[in-house]
């Protein structure tokens, strides 16, 4: 391990709640991120991704949500073991958080000032000119140039990449160990993508902040991430450094991914997509979860989970094709 | 021509039957009426034992000696719109202006007659019965001490033959030719043609003319400070201190009152929205005195304090016919008709027993009562009878039918504010569909039954009248007083009946007028141009605190000058 | 702001003409002759002809909305054919009386309804909940005029808590808390339907907007929960509200006319309703327009108020 452990999950595990049934949606995730490091949660809509972050935060929409197990260790100290009181005082100061809807993620009420300022005020203790102040110098971090005029904006007069950069500049404003940036890009066009993605990279280098990225975009990933956890049906199936997600993934979804993303330097007519789509939690297959889609899909698959093993050092993988003793003889027939 | 009005035989259901029943919602089968100007004074009703229900009838009610002091308040359940006595002719307005007002006559404590009061006098009438001359007493004032004169009197009756006339009761004084003041307390009326109820009409109020003299049309009198507000003065026995619209009024005693009284020294009128409010302002102990429907008579009775009065109202609820219908040209049917509808069971049933059966279309038992009545009784089995001897017979299914096949149908329409009434002509409906007949019984609001009724757009309507101390059956049922002519909405035709009542309004000897009223009434329960229902009892609740109470259907207060309170 | 303001107003000028005409065509069709003529049914046809004559009632309808519209536009309002008065001055006796009772129940129905519907919405699906809501679709289905009796029978005649009914104590001071003790009864069972209705909206609107995804970034930011619901919530919660209450208003209006009944309170809706009955043609116009300039200008402010507190609305 790296020499400063920011947060690390251990097992954690979030279940809604229903009358008739308990859906697991993220079952029994476990990985961490070091200071100044930039992981990238992957996988498609309904993985998991999204539920881990607010996990993290104590998000999980209440009341049918709810955490049933894990740890998540932030500062030494375990946050789902703190009172609601507590974690209102890590959440927006320790641990930031901006989301995917930049267009709706801003109360339409109030100015960016007052927004800007209400956080800071709640946190640290400015008065409304110290905190009217930071607020124009964090607006001017994030590349506004009349920052003091758009203080007194109205979110609707903003474009949704000046938005996202408003809520970047929120997120950022107490200086924060860890930044979960849940799609950050996935709203904005393209070019502007470019820029809002710029501008995190820099941003965590100058602030040294760590950060999640959740995204479905492995694009995104090989812009900012140093590592990444592959996400499927609520559990992880992969993790590690971005090289090697890159160079050899290990599992036959991260390799879908990979297959499913355009490159540029090739001369591709159509895009590989996996087939199918993700298993919603009522309806998770008996064995592995994968195994609908997965082209190696073996007996085995269907009536066991495989476990997540350390494969190489930091190289995680969730499949018994690297598995000892399954697989390696290539006795897995072929599902199409 | 103008056929005075006899706006108070006919009265009705109107002015007030509207405001009352209507606005209100609902009274008794009868509209609380209104009628106009004159009137009856109660019956008393032998009371009924029993109940707490007090003292009936007019008199007094309690003894001791009369205390002068005190007040009481009145609940009245509608607006007082205009005080000028010409203009609109509501109970609520005519309860204000009896305590406000003198009159030249007014109705007897406790018979249906009238007595003089500011006059002498009855009228010496000429031969001819055209010349009317009365003499005034000397010693009645206006609330500002002006003396009350003929000129008073004649202005007070100006104000009707106006000619931009505009209130509700044009036509009243028609029959009137000239009258004037012939001496500071004389006046002579001199008619175009004699009118057996012209005393009648005399009791209306008089107006001050040295206040209102000034005033050279209706237009300005009426939307004068003397009609719109507390300005307005009289020579009764209260004056008005205060009037806040829409709230309430409240008198002084007026201690230069001619007559008896006042003992009590202040009396508010107050005015609520509704007869469930005015119910509630007697349980609750903020009114002294209220009406108080039949159907919350029960309620009423068990109100801590007061007492509940009942006395005969001077009104009658009848089944009237369209005689434009063939179906109801045979008498045998109409009187078929009648046998077939069981009255008491009405009385007793749907009135909870707060009426009586009359047989003619006036107060039973009253003045105008011969008692030489033919009763129909109820008697479905000679009802049958008459209806197979008028060619009218059941055929298999119970269906009446007449030797062309037709089935015997028509409706029965009624006005839906009267809430009583529209529930028992449900029950007539139900009586006569048993004989086989097929009627369809029909509630509408106020103004779309009169719209019919007037039009004659009605085969059998159910309705009431409220009644004055005199009577015109020439008006109602002569055939050359079908509406617009006269009040005959019925197009009742017959020769006999004709031929008794011929310008009856003429005579001017009294005991030969209520003689031929009588000889018509006897005809009408024969003949059943309409078919008399019942009068309904009327009931008051007044605090036991007050004593002398006399009640009247009429009045609001009945002589409340008489009364006085026991603190 | 100001142009869009001159628009409104210069729209309703035929939104109320082709209420005047709609109003004036039903009122002359409906059967029946003013009170004033037909009090007394033995009226001479010649006198009945005068009187219908006098009061112009002969002329064709369109002649006679002609000169309805003139005397309105050059302000003759003209006189109550009952009362003689002249239709001003009733308005002017009545409408403080009618102004007074609908503000007090708009202020009890906002005051109550809005803090209990966020509580419904906060504790949504408790027994809080289903509390509320059961009272408020309660309170839209009980006809206010049975409720008005019942709280009279128990609060007034039973316990004697408050008057049957006036506005004052007759005689009395009129003090302030005199007044109140009156108005309570009356704005209470006035504001109740549209109490329980606005309390169900709040709900409503509440609950959508705590969904949003502004407040999950205020909860995000480490507010406490009151705050994310009162600062931030409430006033997005609030924006639709101002326009639910402009629509409330007629209902104010219509409810009045039954409570001033029941509870003796001299305003315009008893006057109302006795015009009707007695087809006082003047009073009956002047009140019914009268309602529409109050329903098109409350619109407006509404309209108005919502541009004021909503940023992304402008003109």
């Amino acid at each position: 391990m790296g020499q400063e452990t920011v947060i690390e999950l251990k097992d954690v595990t979030t279940s809604f709640f229903s009358r008739k049934q308990e859906l697991t949606v993220v079952d029994g995730v476990s990985f961490s991120v070091e200071k100044g490091e930039t992981v990238a949660i992957v996988g498609e809509s309904g993985s998991g991704k999204s539920m881990t972050s607010l996990s993290i935060m104590q998000l999980v929409p209440a009341p049918n949500g709810k955490i049933t197990n894990g740890e998540i260790i932030f500062n030494g100290e375990d946050l789902l073991k703190k009172s609601k009181k507590d974690m209102q005082k890590v959440r927006g100061n320790d641990i930031s958080m901006i989301f995917q809807e930049p267009m709706s993620s801003l109360n339409p009420v109030y100015t960016i000032g007052e927004q800007l300022r209400e956080q800071l005020m709640y946190h640290q203790p400015f008065s409304k000119r110290e905190a009217h102040e930071k607020g124009i110098e964090m607006l001017e971090v994030v590349g506004f140039a009349r920052a003091r005029e758009m203080m007194r904006e109205y979110p609707h007069r903003l474009s949704g990449g000046m938005r996202q950069r408003v809520m970047i500049a929120m997120a950022l404003s107490n200086n924060p160990k860890l930044l979960i940036a849940d799609e950050p890009t996935t709203a904005l066009d393209v070019t502007v993508q470019a820029q809002i993605l710029d501008l995190m990279r820099g941003l965590s280098k100058d602030y040294d902040s760590s950060i999640i990225l959740i995204t479905h975009d492995l694009g995104v990933v090989a812009e900012l991430a140093q590592r990444v956890v592959v996400m499927y049906g609520g559990q992880v199936v992969e993790e590690a450094k971005i090289d090697e997600i890159f160079d050899k993934p290990l599992h036959p979804y991260t390799e879908g991914l990979l297959n499913s993303m355009p490159k540029l330097n090739e001369e591709q007519t159509r895009l590989e997509s996996i087939p199918g789509s993700v298993p919603t939690p009522d309806n998770f297959p008996k064995g592995c979860r994968f195994v609908t889609r997965c082209p190696y899909a073996m007996q085995v698959c269907t009536e066991e989970q495989p476990t997540l093993l350390e494969k190489e050092t930091g190289h995680k993988v969730r499949c018994f094709l690297h598995e000892e003793g399954v697989g390696k003889d290539g006795e897995y027939e072929r599902s199409s | 021509m103008g056929k005075k009005a006899h706006w108070m035989l006919l009265a009705m259901i109107f002015a007030m039957g509207m405001l009352l029943a209507a606005c209100n919602g609902g009274d008794d089968g009868v509209d609380t009426d209104a009628d106009g100007g004159t009137d009856p004074d109660s019956e008393e009703v032998e009371d009924d034992g029993g109940e707490d229900t007090g003292e009936d009838d007019g008199d007094t009610a309690d003894a001791g000696d009369p205390v002068e002091g005190g007040s009481i308040i009145l609940g009245l359940d509608g607006e007082i719109p205009n005080l000028l006595p010409a203009h609109v002719n509501t109970t609520q307005v005519r309860d204000v202006e009896d305590i406000l007002h003198a009159k030249l006559y007014r109705q007897q404590a406790d018979e249906l007659e009238l007595e003089p009061y500011v006059a002498e006098d009855f009228p010496e009438i000429s031969e001819d019965g055209l010349e009317y001359v009365i003499q005034l007493r000397d010693d009645v004032y206006f609330h500002d001490g002006e003396q009350v004169t003929a000129e008073d009197v004649a202005f007070t009756v100006g104000i009707w033959l106006m000619d931009d006339y505009g209130g509700q009761t044009p036509g009243l004084f028609d029959s009137i030719d000239t009258i004037e003041a012939t001496d500071e307390l004389e006046l002579t009326i001199t008619l175009s043609e004699p009118d057996a109820n012209m005393t009648f009409y005399l009791d209306t109020p008089i107006v001050p003319e040295h206040i209102l003299g000034e005033y050279e049309t209706y237009d300005e009198l009426i939307e004068s400070d003397y009609a719109q507000s507390d300005a307005v003065i009289g020579a009764g026995p209260y004056s008005l201190d205060e009037w806040v619209h829409g709230q309430y009024l409240t008198f002084a005693a007026n201690d230069e009152y001619f007559g008896e009284g006042p003992y009590i020294e202040e009396i508010t009128y107050r005015i609520a929205g509704s007869p469930d409010a005015v119910l509630a302002m007697v349980q609750s102990g903020e009114v002294d005195v209220a009406n108080i429907r039949p159907q919350d008579v029960s309620t009423a009775e068990t109100i801590d304090g007061y007492t509940i009065s009942e006395v005969e109202g001077v009104n009658v609820n009848f089944m009237g016919f369209n005689h434009e219908n063939e179906l109801f040209q045979d008498v045998r049917v109409r009187q078929a008709i009648a046998m077939a509808t069981d009255r008491q069971g009405i009385v007793d049933g749907i009135m909870d027993g707060h009426g009586l059966v009359s047989h003619i279309p006036h107060v039973s038992g009253g003045p105008f009562d011969g008692g030489n009545n033919t009763e129909h009784p109820y008697d479905t089995d000679a009802a049958l009878e008459l209806l197979a001897e008028a060619g009218w017979e059941q055929d298999g299914s119970g269906q009446l039918v007449n030797e062309d096949g037709e089935n015997f149908s028509f409706s029965l329409i009624t006005n839906s504010e009267a809430h009583v009434r529209g529930e028992w002509i449900v029950a007539v409906q139900d009586m006569l569909n048993q004989l086989g007949m097929n009627v369809e019984a029909e509630t509408m609001e106020f103004n779309a039954y009169l719209e019919r009724y007037y039009d004659g757009d009605f085969d059998m309507n159910a309705g009431a009248w409220s009644l004055g101390l005199y009577a015109d059956p020439e008006f109602t049922y002569h055939s050359e007083m079908i509406y617009p002519e006269g009040g005959n909405m019925f197009r009742y035709a017959d020769d006999d009946f004709d031929a008794l009542t011929k310008d009856m309004s003429q005579i001017v000897d009294p005991d030969e007028y209520t003689q031929v009223v009588q000889d018509a009434h006897a005809f009408i329960s024969e003949e059943l141009p309409v078919i008399p229902m019942y009068n309904t009892l009327e009931h008051q609740a007044y605090s036991d605190r007050i004593q002398g109470y006399q009640h009247h259907s009429r009045a609001g207060l009945h002589r409340p000058e008489e009364w006085w309170v026991n603190e | 702001m100001i142009t869009y303001i001159i628009r409104r107003l210069v729209m309703t000028v035929p939104i109320l003409f082709g209420i005047s005409v709609v109003s004036f065509a039903i009122m002359m069709m409906a059967p029946g002759q003013p009170a004033i003529i037909d009090a007394d049914p033995t009226i001479s046809p010649e006198a009945r002809e005068a009187q219908i004559e006098r009061l112009g009632l002969d002329d064709p309808l369109p002649v006679q909305y002609g000169r309805w519209l003139s005397n309105m536009v050059s302000g003759e309002f003209g006189n109550s054919y009952i009362s003689g008065t002249p239709v001003s001055t009733l308005i002017a006796q009545r409408l403080p009386n009618t102004l007074i009772l609908m503000a007090a129940s708009a202020f009890l129905a906002i005051l109550l309804a809005i803090p209990i519907g966020i509580i419904s919405a906060v504790r949504q699906y408790t027994k809080t909940d289903y509390t509320i809501t059961l009272f408020s679709f309660a309170g839209v289905a009980i006809p206010n005029f049975w409720f008005g009796l019942l709280l009279i029978m128990f609060l007034s005649v039973q316990l004697g808590w408050f008057p049957v009914g006036g506005i004052q104590t007759i005689g009395g001071e009129a003090s302030i808390m005199d007044r109140l003790h009156h108005l309570f009864l009356p704005a209470l069972v006035l504001a109740t339907a549209d109490m329980a209705g606005l309390t169900r909206y709040t709900r409503t609107s509440m609950l959508e907007v705590k969904s949003q995804d502004y407040i999950r970034t205020a909860r995000a930011k480490g507010f406490k929960e009151s705050r994310v619901i009162y600062k931030h919530a409430l006033r997005n919660a609030l924006l639709p509200l101002i326009t639910i209450f402009g629509l409330m208003l007629p209902t104010f209006i219509g409810g009045s006319v039954v409570i001033e009944q029941i509870f003796s309170w001299p305003g315009i809706g008893q006057l109302f309703m006795s015009s009707v009955f007695q087809r006082d043609y003047p009073v009956i116009m002047i009140l019914t327009m009268f309602s529409a300039v109050l329903v098109v200008i409350g619109n407006l402010i509404a309209d108005i108020l919502y541009a004021i507190v909503d940023p992304r609305i402008e003109y």
